[in-house]
């Protein structure tokens, strides 16, 4: 049997290498999007600040695709490696849900990404608007696949257990298991506003600087509007999502609230649990808020139940749960009042030369990735102790590996990763400082000014701001 | 039924996976043997465009034994822990480097030596992997593994890593010939190319040998019908590196050399499935046994037959669009400029 440190080093080595793969997917969904939209408006207008941003924006998406597709290689060898009993399980199921995302999304996304990223030159630009297309799709059909073998874990359906191996009875059960899509739309709009906080914080950081004020000025409008538009909805998706949990997961739903009995109606704004008395040493609490919240109450009298009333064994981590929400929770709010200052700033004509808002959107940069990471930890952490809830336990499903390798393979890959998260940190802000390059000679059927004639945001500072800020581009 | 013809899909994935990153994993080890800057970064412009989409087909292996082999996944990998973790690593500090090398635009030594030494790794690493498979991973009740850390780790699994790093180079440098027009670079790797069929030639032959010791447990060679598949498949492989040597003297049938080691790659793989069938992992667990259930391997079957005709018709057209030179000079410089594979020195 596999000791206990080899449980939990296997955990800690997964919920470490997912949240570094996470990082990626969740700026890289977006920026894929974002990219086909500016190199579609670029083809449309031929104008070439546009081209010039899709260029800027695609060295950052690059590397960051990257690292994601190493990344997501590791998650999946992880499932063999780590978790071979649940593998033996759950693969008639998760093994081809996961499957499905290799065959449609990632096939889709490696085949194509060659064109976009080195196809400038060699093919038409029809060819590369299709290719920045057909890596977005492949991105969205990703998103598709992983949520879904994800929502099954967390909501199991269509099955039959055969000598504890999980069959399939009905695919569409399966597929479209009871949490599935509420969980696709809010990771879909997740990753778009991580990646529209990531373009958002950049032009911020120029604007802010007055370094390529006509570049930034464009995306920064395009991101802030994405933004306000985007925020409301997901606040109202990721209400919906809470609202499945407290059907299938309750405990989850009790664990996040943070009330160890049932007699609070007030939404927890702070606690610092004691799991083992049952009771919370301390908390700030706003009265009547969290029946609105939870319940939907708005007479505000509705009680949410306690950790209490969970049998003690079925108990998810209360730190890890409260803590993950209020990181997705208090930066959603974060995001949306920004959101709808930018809306206020816009309307006074002042969204691109307040200083203080400016200053304030290049912090909110990785803010998306952070409410997103905080979000899995939540839906990871809050599924425990079930790997497949009510199913499969997280304890026996681990492989019986030495307790040695475990602890050498978690320590190597927490040293190996925030290496390369470094790496690419100081690869994005590299690029930052080094900023867009200028556009030189053209394809004959674009017009050479270098702003087209739908450009009036383009002021003349455009041309000039290249000189000497753009390093030389190496050749 | 469903169980073998699942099974002929896995090992399609895997004659793909080795043919299209065998090479690629090959130029990294190639380009430990130039000397210049501009030689190193040239070859590594074959494999920036790429890797990523050459990698995705051992995605597709792994998933392929998930999805319809859970048994088989969920042993041997467990078996593999060690060099399995280690391939990883070895591709994670590859796949950067390779974005970092190309986004710089020229080559860098540290990004240089975690492409090349990344590159050199994983190849060993996979021979080892298929050594300890053929060597067989004996699993406990209910077919999980039980067995030690280190029982992956033998003489025989280091000679067929050092075959793996062999025959992988050889597919690179036969990929160099194929991708670019005669130039001093490629005459220089035509020359290594004649070498390493020699050195890959006689580790597989030394590995095959071997095989009736180390594997002596769990193969057998018993019916007539795995002795005549194995005669003809060994036959083809000789005529194939045969005719790579032969390649590797000219400047002319570009294609000739890549193909060959092709052939004799899926020769290989079919050779090693006339031992072990119908074992998916000797020397016990057998396809049926390791197979998941009806439902899941129609669905597989259905969804894959349905996608993986696309995905190679797109992965082809990729290849053959960047393939195509670079247009007049007046043309947008991509970001990285991506040259053929010429030593010019201001090519990168």
């Amino acid at each position: 049997m596999p000791t206990h440190t080899v449980l939990d080093f296997s955990r800690w080595q997964f919920a470490f290498t997912a949240a570094f793969h996470m990082t990626f997917p969740a700026i890289t969904v977006g920026l894929s999007v974002f990219l086909c939209v500016i190199y579609a408006l670029y083809m449309r207008t031929h104008d070439e600040m546009y081209l010039q941003i899709y260029r800027f924006w695609r060295r950052i998406f690059a590397v960051g695709f990257a690292l994601g597709v190493v990344s997501g290689i590791v998650l999946t060898f992880q499932f063999g490696l780590n978790w071979g009993s649940y593998a033996h399980d759950v693969g008639p199921i998760i093994g081809v849900l996961i499957g499905m995302e290799v065959a449609t999304a990632f096939f889709l996304e490696a085949g194509f990404i060659g064109i976009m990223l080195y196809g400038e030159g060699r093919v038409s630009q029809r060819i590369t608007m299709f290719a920045n297309t057909m890596v977005a799709l492949g991105t969205l059909l990703s998103t598709t696949w992983i949520i879904d073998a994800n929502s099954w874990m967390q909501t199991p359906a269509g099955f039959k257990r055969v000598n504890g191996q999980f069959e399939p009875t009905d695919w569409v059960n399966v597929i479209f298991n009871p949490s599935y899509l509420h969980r696709y739309f809010h990771m879909l709009f997740a990753a778009l506003i991580a990646a529209s906080w990531l373009v958002a914080g950049i032009s911020a950081f120029y604007l802010a600087r007055r370094r390529y004020p006509a570049f930034s000025r464009r995306t920064f409008s395009i991101a802030l509007g994405l933004l306000a538009v985007l925020m409301p909805w997901q606040l109202f998706v990721g209400d919906n999502v809470g609202a499945v949990m407290s059907s299938y997961q309750p405990y989850k739903v009790f664990t996040w609230e943070g009330n160890y009995n049932s007699d609070n109606s007030g939404y927890n704004l702070l606690i610092i649990p004691d799991p083992q008395a049952g009771k919370d040493l301390f908390q700030i609490t706003i009265p009547n808020f969290d029946a609105l919240f939870g319940p939907h109450d708005l007479s505000g009298q509705a009680k949410v139940p306690g950790i209490n009333t969970i049998p003690k064994d079925q108990r998810p981590n209360v730190y890890l749960l409260f803590w993950g929400f209020r990181v997705m929770f208090y930066g959603a709010i974060t995001m949306l009042a920004t959101a709808v200052v930018g809306v206020y700033l816009r309307m006074r004509r002042k969204l691109y030369t307040s200083r203080r808002y400016l200053r304030w959107v290049t912090w909110m940069t990785p803010i998306g990735v952070i409410a997103i990471i905080g979000g899995w930890i939540v839906a990871e952490a809050g599924r425990q102790p079930w790997v497949v809830y009510g199913q499969l336990l997280t304890g026996k499903a681990v492989s019986d590996l030495s307790t040695a390798s475990v602890v050498f393979s978690f320590i190597a890959f927490v040293g190996l990763y925030l290496i390369m998260f470094s790496l690419w940190v100081g690869y994005v802000v590299r690029q930052v400082r080094r900023g867009p390059d200028p556009i030189e000679a053209e394809p004959s059927d674009v017009p050479s000014t270098p702003n087209g004639p739908r450009a009036p945001l383009a002021v003349p500072d455009a041309n000039r701001e290249h000189v000497g800020s753009g390093a030389p581009v190496s050749a | 039924m469903t169980a073998n013809a699942w099974f002929a899909f896995v090992l399609f994935g895997l004659v793909a996976y080795v043919a299209l990153d065998g090479y690629d994993l090959g130029i990294g080890t190639l380009a430990m043997a130039r000397r210049r800057d501009e030689e190193r970064f040239s070859l590594l412009e074959i494999v920036a465009r790429v890797w990523d989409g050459n990698e995705s087909w051992l995605l597709l292996v792994a998933l392929g034994l998930w999805g319809g082999f859970p048994a088989m996944f969920g042993g041997f990998f467990p078996a593999i822990y060690i060099p399995a973790i280690l391939m990883l690593f070895s591709f994670a500090a590859r796949g950067v480097s390779i974005e970092m090398l190309s986004n710089a635009g020229r080559w860098r030594m540290g990004w240089g030596r975690m492409f090349m030494g990344g590159s050199l790794c994983a190849a060993f690493l996979q021979g080892v992997i298929l050594g300890t498979f053929v060597q067989g991973v004996p699993l406990g009740p209910n077919a999980h593994f039980d067995g030690g850390t280190f029982d992956f780790l033998s003489g025989y699994t280091v000679l067929t890593g050092l075959t793996a790093v062999a025959l992988y180079t050889l597919a690179g440098a036969a990929m160099v010939k194929m991708r670019s027009q005669e130039n001093p670079l490629v005459a220089s790797v035509r020359a290594q190319g004649r070498k390493l069929v020699v050195l890959a030639g006689g580790l597989v032959v030394l590995s095959a040998v071997l095989l009736r010791v180390a594997g002596a447990s769990s193969l057998t060679l018993d019916q007539p019908f795995r002795v005549a598949v194995l005669v003809w498949m060994s036959v083809a492989a000789a005529a194939m590196f045969v005719t790579a040597w032969w390649s590797f003297g000219r400047t002319d049938h570009t294609n000739m050399a890549f193909v060959a080691i092709l052939v004799a790659e899926v020769a290989g793989v079919l050779g090693l499935v006339a031992i072990v069938y119908p074992m998916i992992l000797p020397p016990d667990l057998t396809i049926a046994e390791a197979a998941s259930p009806s439902s899941t391997l129609i669905f597989l079957l259905a969804g894959f037959g349905l996608f993986v005709p696309l995905t190679a018709a797109y992965n082809l057209y990729a290849f053959w669009a960047l393939r195509t030179r670079p247009g007049p000079p007046s043309l947008p410089r991509a970001p990285s400029t991506v040259q053929e594979v010429m030593p010019t020195p201001g090519g990168g």
